[in-house]
């Protein structure tokens, strides 16, 4: 039988930490003078005695280390128990919505996918606005920490091919973890600080220019305003792009910056792959929205720029009219976004990575036809990609063409149309939040969703988020075997 | 002159030869025009002579040389060859016929026909002279048993996408693939008349009048999918549809088991892992969507089943025939729809798309990978019917994988930059690669056509059934440099 009671113990812990960080959005509000700021107080009493209360009756476990499996259900513990608690605030004070409403905002803001419900964001008391920055910027800083410390021990979406790179932490996931995550945490902390100081002094004001700040550096994409970065023409976009692909890197890179390491990240090749791609995506958009219609190059520029960085990073943010400007840029989109990011970082999708992995198993595959009796490893940054990587690589993308598939299909079956139900599967699982098709015309948020729909796509996001197979690996019966 | 150069006169002697009997062919709708009393013949042999000409002296110039094996090069043009000049002769009746069809749409329509895409730019169908309409059924039909030919002899030996797991299977060619390949043609040929003949024994049966009956006959044996009317299988709603998915369904299934049920072994038929999946999800899918409308939709019974069972073998096994807007059944059909045609049928038919043996590989890789999660210690092999799965053919499966996904994206965004809308550019990539016929949307949905497309996205639809046909990568290893050096 699994022992429950670490697992318990860990996202106790977490719950309680969390619930003392809704301190921040009600002394904002409270120092505001907006009364909203009790909800956010009672929220966060419920919220840490509920998680003190679950570690301290688990806390009697004996073992200091985990099992892979306790990793999996630690995983989707928090992933799960988290976004519940974090939407209490918003059901017992402003914007007081449903329940699940809530929660779809909370999954939403954690898995860094920042898809809304909330219509008119501007209303929202700031001390809202200020917990949805936090709830984006605190899933970004989970995510790069799960994803540099549990993912590659579970073996899962071949991350287990950078365990190498000092962060083979099998069997002693805790202990090393520490350590790893205090340098990760600082790193993350600066990235932020210079995002916002970068956007306050580019002209945003300051309040905006902090949650910007959050929901950029964490690819989450929760604005403050409704129009997103539609109003903040020019040198902002250029400054939000450059903070969108930061945010976007491999985070073990920066801590090895950190340790006086930058050959790695700048030797990365899946950091270049990822520019060159977008890159290329970019010019050919902004060529083509330029030639075919009235538009000046350089706003074209921007525009493909600026939303095509958004989806790939999986930010995002929305600016100017880029879905009107016909089927390519978004198909473009659409493809970029199934790709995603880099893996190791706050963006999923497919990831560059993985993607890299295909083309050279392609090569590979291709180098074999013409001399069958050689054989050609796949190779990745010089190193051959060992069978293990490559079964759970071919795992993942199939698992994510399966995700892809099923979710849209019972999307639709919810009564959405086609192509909004074909972009909000993609931008759950992605963790994109960028929003498209007929179906969202009207407010550019998904309330109008049914609760099926809504629950769909939270289900999405969570496992977009934890590479799929976590959730996929803990339905299964065997997992529950000895 | 280097050492050694590509030596392309068996090539040339090959593409010659097929195409004078292309030609020959030709005079088979020139006797249906005749015997209607229609003077559109003359097309027909216009188009025969010429073709017949060429492909006379192509394969004359080049008898000299041709040895009976191949070299890899050979065979990976050979097979691209065929289907690249094909099209160009079968193009020509559309060109001198009543059709009086530009370039491009004559081009078109012979890929779509050699392909057994099935997607067609001309309407009105129903005013075209009965040797045209012949004419384009049997395109298909050859189509579909070349491309038998084609994944039994060639694929394998060229071990691309996971079909060498097909290579020890009965037909080992051991490097000589043109005796075998014309064995094979010839046992396969038997299965694949016989199966015509059945269907248009049974489509006269339930009321077709016989030319109707060859027709459609020719085409879903091959699943192809052009039809003799515009309206599709629209016209013969009841027990024609019944017929058809039967057919459909049987002409999915690899027809190398055919020939060992003539030869008198049944067994390997009833023990394939392949076809038994493929008829379990066909079987899912009908029951889904029977369900779906039922339920959601209150639709009677009997027409929800015979029209669930029609459409999803139509687009499952690549036909394309329509019988009703399947776009109009609500919103769910419509995207299951564009899934289902990924799937498509069984490896060694004459379906396109990923095929299931493909699926039923990733699955079983998949199902390992799990197993390693849960007991990290664990040496876990995938199988696939009892055989254990090697590396080198899991990495090829998973690049047509990668391949696959790749196309669509390029074509999808190419179809985009020419202008057209989302659904057309996304689901036309899709009806394009995987050889199915009708996409998605108003302009070439189930009730539409292509005719109304611009020229370069014609152009892209057309390499993008051709390069769909092939399997992907044999078209894509000749792109290479490296494939031309020696």
């Amino acid at each position: 039988m699994v022992d429950l009671r670490p697992v318990g113990y860990v996202i106790g812990l977490v719950i309680a930490v969390f619930g003392l960080t809704m301190t921040i959005p009600m002394l904002t509000d409270l120092f505001l003078g907006d009364a909203n700021g009790y909800a956010f107080a009672e929220a966060s009493i419920l919220t840490t005695l509920s998680g003190a209360v679950t570690a301290l009756s688990c806390q009697n476990h004996k073992s200091r280390s985990m099992t892979v499996r306790q990793g999996f259900l630690l995983t989707i513990g928090i992933w799960l128990a988290v976004p519940f608690f974090a939407a209490l605030p918003l059901v017992i004070g402003a914007p007081d919505v449903r329940l699940i409403d809530a929660y779809f905002e909370a999954v939403s803001g954690i898995t860094t996918t920042g898809a809304s419900v909330f219509v008119n964001v501007e209303d929202l008391p700031a001390g809202v606005n200020l917990w949805r920055g936090m709830l984006n910027w605190l899933g970004g800083l989970g995510i790069a920490f799960i994803a540099m410390i549990f993912l590659p021990v579970m073996r899962l979406g071949g991350m287990q091919f950078f365990r190498s790179e000092g962060f083979d932490t099998f069997g002693k996931v805790l202990p090393r973890a520490t350590d790893i995550a205090r340098q990760l945490f600082f790193v993350y902390l600066a990235l932020t600080l210079i995002c916002i100081a970068s956007f306050a002094l580019l002209g945003m004001p300051v309040f905006e220019a902090i949650l910007h700040g959050l929901s950029t550096t964490s690819t989450g994409g929760f604005s403050p305003r409704s129009a997103s970065f539609t109003g903040y023409s020019g040198i902002i976009e250029y400054a939000a792009v450059v903070f969108m692909l930061l945010g976007s890197f491999p985070y073990i890179r920066y801590v090895q910056l950190v340790r006086g390491k930058a050959r790695p990240l700048l030797r990365d090749p899946q950091i270049w792959a990822y520019l060159s791609w977008v890159g290329t995506a970019v010019l050919a958009v902004a060529l083509w929205r330029a030639l075919t219609s009235e538009q000046a190059f350089e706003p074209a520029f921007r525009g493909a720029l600026f939303n095509l960085v958004s989806i790939m990073s999986s930010t995002g943010f929305a600016t100017g009219d880029f879905t009107t400007w016909g089927a390519f840029g978004m198909i473009v989109a659409m493809w970029l976004g199934i790709i995603g990011a880099c893996s190791g970082s706050s963006a999923a999708g497919m990831s560059v990575f993985r993607v890299q992995v295909m083309l050279s198993a392609l090569g590979s595959a291709i180098r074999g036809v013409h001399e069958p009796h050689r054989v050609a490893p796949v190779r990745y940054a010089g190193r051959p990609v060992d069978n293990d990587t490559m079964d759970a690589i071919v795992l993942y993308l199939g698992a994510f063409i399966l995700t892809f598939g099923l979710i849209s299909v019972l999307l639709q079956q919810t009564g959405l149309d086609f192509v909004t139900a074909i972009f909000a599967a993609w931008t759950s699982i992605g963790n994109i939040g960028y929003s498209y098709g007929p179906g969202l015309a009207e407010t550019g948020t998904f309330i109008g969703f049914s609760d099926t729909a809504k629950l769909l796509m939270i289900l999405a996001m969570v496992m977009g988020r934890l590479s799929l197979l976590a959730v996929l690996v803990v339905v299964l019966p065997r997992f529950w075997r000895d | 002159m280097p050492e050694r150069m590509l030596d392309m006169r068996p090539i040339g002697y090959v593409i010659g030869l097929l195409s004078a009997v292309l030609g020959a062919t030709m005079f088979l709708p020139a006797m249906v025009d005749f015997a209607y009393d229609n003077d559109h013949w003359s097309a027909f042999v216009e188009s025969a002579i010429i073709t017949c000409t060429f492909g006379g002296l192509l394969a004359l110039s080049c008898a000299n040389g041709v040895g009976s094996r191949l070299t890899l090069q050979q065979t990976f043009l050979l097979a691209t060859g065929v289907w690249v000049v094909l099209p160009l002769f079968g193009a020509l009746p559309f060109l001198f016929g009543a059709t009086e069809a530009r370039g491009v749409d004559a081009i078109f329509e012979a890929i779509s026909g050699l392909t057994t895409t099935g997607a067609t730019v001309f309407a009105g169908l129903e005013h075209l002279p009965p040797g045209l309409l012949f004419w384009r059924s049997m395109l298909q039909w050859f189509g579909g048993i070349g491309i038998i030919v084609v994944a039994m002899v060639f694929l394998p030996e060229l071990r691309v996408g996971g079909m060498q797991l097909f290579r020890s299977e009965a037909f080992d060619t051991g490097g000589k693939v043109l005796p075998r390949a014309t064995q094979i043609a010839a046992r396969i040929g038997i299965a694949y008349v016989i199966l015509t003949i059945m269907c248009i024994i049974a489509y006269v049966m339930v009321g077709m009048t016989g030319f109707e009956a060859v027709n459609h006959a020719l085409t879903t044996i091959s699943t192809g999918g052009f039809s003799t009317s515009d309206a599709s299988f629209g016209v013969y709603q009841g027990s024609p549809e019944y017929v058809a998915s039967v057919f459909m369904v049987l002409a999915s299934l690899p027809f190398v088991r055919y020939v060992q049920i003539m030869a008198g072994s049944t067994r390997p038929f009833l023990r394939d892992s392949q076809v038994r999946a493929f008829l379990w999800v066909v079987f899912t899918l009908v029951l889904v969507i029977l369900a779906y409308r039922v339920i959601a939709n209150g639709d009677h019974a009997e027409h929800a089943f015979r029209e669930a069972l029609f459409n999803v073998t139509s687009i499952i096994t690549g036909t394309g025939y329509a019988s009703v807007d399947y776009q109009l059944w609500g919103a769910f059909p419509i995207v299951l729809f564009f899934f289902i045609g990924l799937i498509g049928g069984c490896a060694g038919s004459t379906c396109c798309s990923v095929k299931i043996f493909r699926y039923q590989l990733l699955i079983a890789a998949v199902s390992a990978q799990i197993r390693r999660i849960h007991s990290p210690n664990g040496v876990f092999t995938p199988r696939y019917e009892g055989r254990a799965v090697t590396d080198e053919l899991l990495s090829s499966v998973m690049a047509f994988f990668g391949v696959f996904i790749l196309s669509l994206g390029v074509i999808s965004v190419a179809l985009g930059m020419t202008g057209l809308d989302f659904v057309t550019s996304v689901s036309g990539a899709a009806t394009a690669i995987a050889n199915i016929g009708p996409g998605l949307g108003e302009i070439i949905g189930p009730a539409g056509n292509f005719a109304a497309l611009n020229d370069p996205a014609k152009w892209i639809l057309s390499v993008a059934m051709l390069f769909g046909r092939l399997e992907l990568m044999v078209v894509l290893v000749i792109f290479l440099p490296r494939f031309w050096r020696l």
